[in-house]
């Protein structure tokens, strides 16, 4: 099996021969070539250069599947303002939609801007040049866009003060995500990922995370299935206790085919939902054990979650995105745990 | 540098109207707060202690992964505008989640310039439920997170509680965590002056780094 056959193979249920490793590697190929930030992000985004890191990545640590591109936020379609700094992350420093009127003069489609143009272009690149490997589509969630869009702490005030609203700005995320699916193109990936860490049950409540996320989810993980992908849903919060066991079921039947987990969460509980339901993602904690190791740490943990999940429909993952500045032989680390615990 | 001049952090963390910002005020009191800094999660915390000390500053909401990005720019920007030799913070977000992932890269990428003090939660002794912590129960197993990263759990409101009960908080607290220091505390307490050792004591902590 290709990576790309193995990492496809276990998000569809269908079993393979080893454990496939997903990164969701948004900005740390930025440093295996020494790259600054704000050398991708320039006046015109450098597919170019942005494919060169993923893959360098890739080469370097041998994982699975990899997102097509170094990613940023991508709202200055939309207004928003995101800061590149040289050496750091992307990250918002403006909500476009804090005056709500503003979400007037847009449409989702506004999102295909020549930085989503040069992202597309990487994905393209990167299915070329490795068309064994698995390209995974990252896209923000449907909470975690409309949080963006608004700023998240005057969502959260619309879910309770004005809920038209947050409805609204919900939907219009909902459709800057199909329309950014659509445009990234489902010949240039094998999966799309929701990435929704403010689709957030710890955030939201129960109530708002079935009606803001899960609505939206059901009609989203429609959409790519008409693309004929398989669709992961990566939501944060706590999902693997009992009393939120409805919760996740409830997610599940969404129609999505794979669950991320995130932080905080006890692998066991959530297996005991998705089992034969859909595939289970997640794993080592990227800003405690990944980060500051040490070695022996990693491999103990990233062994807590095989010892669990090994034998199941599994990819190990971690618990969230990595980015640049994360020391990459402690990723290096985790891979090669994986790849002992396979051979054992 | 030397460790002398490096900038301390010390996270008072804890639950939503647990008594952060109030310990915070305490702490303030009767120190010399001409290089102290502080960071809280709300504006309204901000209005508070404003003129307590050198240095206010808000860090309202944030998604658990933007969170520990974001608070490093936060510390930068504070020490690059400002002399320090102390900086108190509450956590940004929504107060439920762990704390360790934001001081972790502060501890990676700022070790030249920044020691990290003690990470203390601060908790209302009625949220430890009576039966134990059922990790299975979402808003206990948050707790339980809480309880396991600290290196000090301040108990706050208290003061009508027998010595009894107090032995109960603290067996619950030392089944989680047998390492931390248990601090019962009202503001006209002596508990104050533990807390005080602990936030400006040369010791340096590691716990929620190394767990």
């Amino acid at each position: 099996m290709t990576p790309r056959e193995n990492f496809v193979s276990r998000i569809l249920m269908r079993g393979s021969e080893r454990t496939p490793v997903f990164l969701r590697d948004l900005t740390l190929g930025l440093d295996v070539n020494n790259t600054p930030t704000d050398a991708v992000f320039g006046k015109e985004y450098d597919s170019r250069e942005s494919a060169r890191c993923v893959l360098a990545l890739q080469n370097t640590l041998g994982q699975d599947a990899v997102v097509g591109c170094i990613h940023t936020y991508s709202l200055e379609a939309f207004g928003g303002i995101t800061k590149y700094p040289s050496d750091g992350i992307p990250y918002l420093s403006g909500a476009p939609f804090d005056d709500i009127t503003k979400m007037n003069e847009h449409d989702p489609d506004d999102i295909r801007d020549r930085l989503l143009i040069g992202m597309r272009d990487s994905y393209r690149i990167v299915r070329k040049k490795a068309p064994d490997l698995a390209v995974v589509m990252n896209i923000s969630g449907p909470v975690n866009t409309a949080g963006n869009l608004r700023g998240i702490e005057t969502f959260l005030m619309d879910t309770m003060i004005n809920p038209d609203i947050a409805y609204a700005i919900t939907e219009f995320s909902t459709r800057v995500m199909k329309s950014t699916i659509e445009f990234i193109g489902p010949e240039n990936c094998d999966t799309v990922y929701i990435a929704a860490a403010s689709d957030n049950p710890d955030m939201l409540g129960p109530k708002d995370f079935r009606r803001y996320s899960l609505t939206h989810m059901r009609d989203i993980t429609r959409f790519v299935h008409g693309l004929e992908l398989p669709l992961v849903f990566h939501p944060h919060g706590t999902f693997s206790t009992s009393d939120r066991a409805d919760l996740l079921a409830d997610s599940i039947e969404t129609g999505i085919d794979g669950f991320q987990f995130a932080e905080n969460n006890e692998p066991l509980g959530i297996l005991k939902q998705t089992k034969d339901k859909c595939s289970i993602l997640g794993g080592v904690d990227a800003f405690t054990t990944l980060l500051m190791g040490p070695e022996k740490r990693i491999t103990r943990d990233t062994n807590i979650f095989l010892d669990v999940l090994g034998k199941e429909d599994y990819v190990l993952t971690c618990s969230c995105s990595l980015n640049r500045g994360l020391p990459i032989r402690n990723v290096k680390t985790m891979i090669e745990a994986v790849m002992d615990y396979d051979r054992r | 540098m030397t460790e002398d001049e490096k900038t301390r952090v010390v996270m008072i963390a804890g639950l939503s109207g647990s008594g952060k910002t109030r310990l915070i005020r305490s702490l303030l009191d009767g120190i010399d707060t001409g290089r102290t800094g502080v960071i809280v999660n709300n504006e309204k915390s901000e209005r508070e202690l404003d003129g307590l000390c050198k240095v206010v500053d808000s860090f309202p909401i944030r998604t658990p992964c933007a969170r520990p990005r974001q608070y490093r720019y936060r510390i930068e920007k504070m020490l690059d505008a400002n002399d320090l030799g102390l900086i108190m913070t509450e956590p940004p977000g929504l107060c439920s989640e762990t704390s360790a992932p934001v001081l972790n890269p502060i501890v990676m990428f700022k070790k030249d310039s920044v020691t990290v003090g003690p990470l203390i939660t601060v908790m209302d002794y009625t949220t430890i439920p009576v039966k134990g912590i059922n990790k299975d129960l979402t808003d206990e197993f948050k707790l339980f997170n809480l309880i396991f990263e600290s290196d000090c759990i301040v108990v706050r409101k208290n003061e009508h509680l027998s010595e009894e009960q107090k032995k109960r908080v603290s067996s619950e607290i030392e089944k989680i965590n047998p390492d931390a220091c248990i601090v019962f505390h009202s503001d006209d307490e002596k508990g104050m002056e533990s807390i005080n050792k602990k936030v400006f004591s040369d010791e340096i902590y590691s716990r929620p780094l190394i767990y």
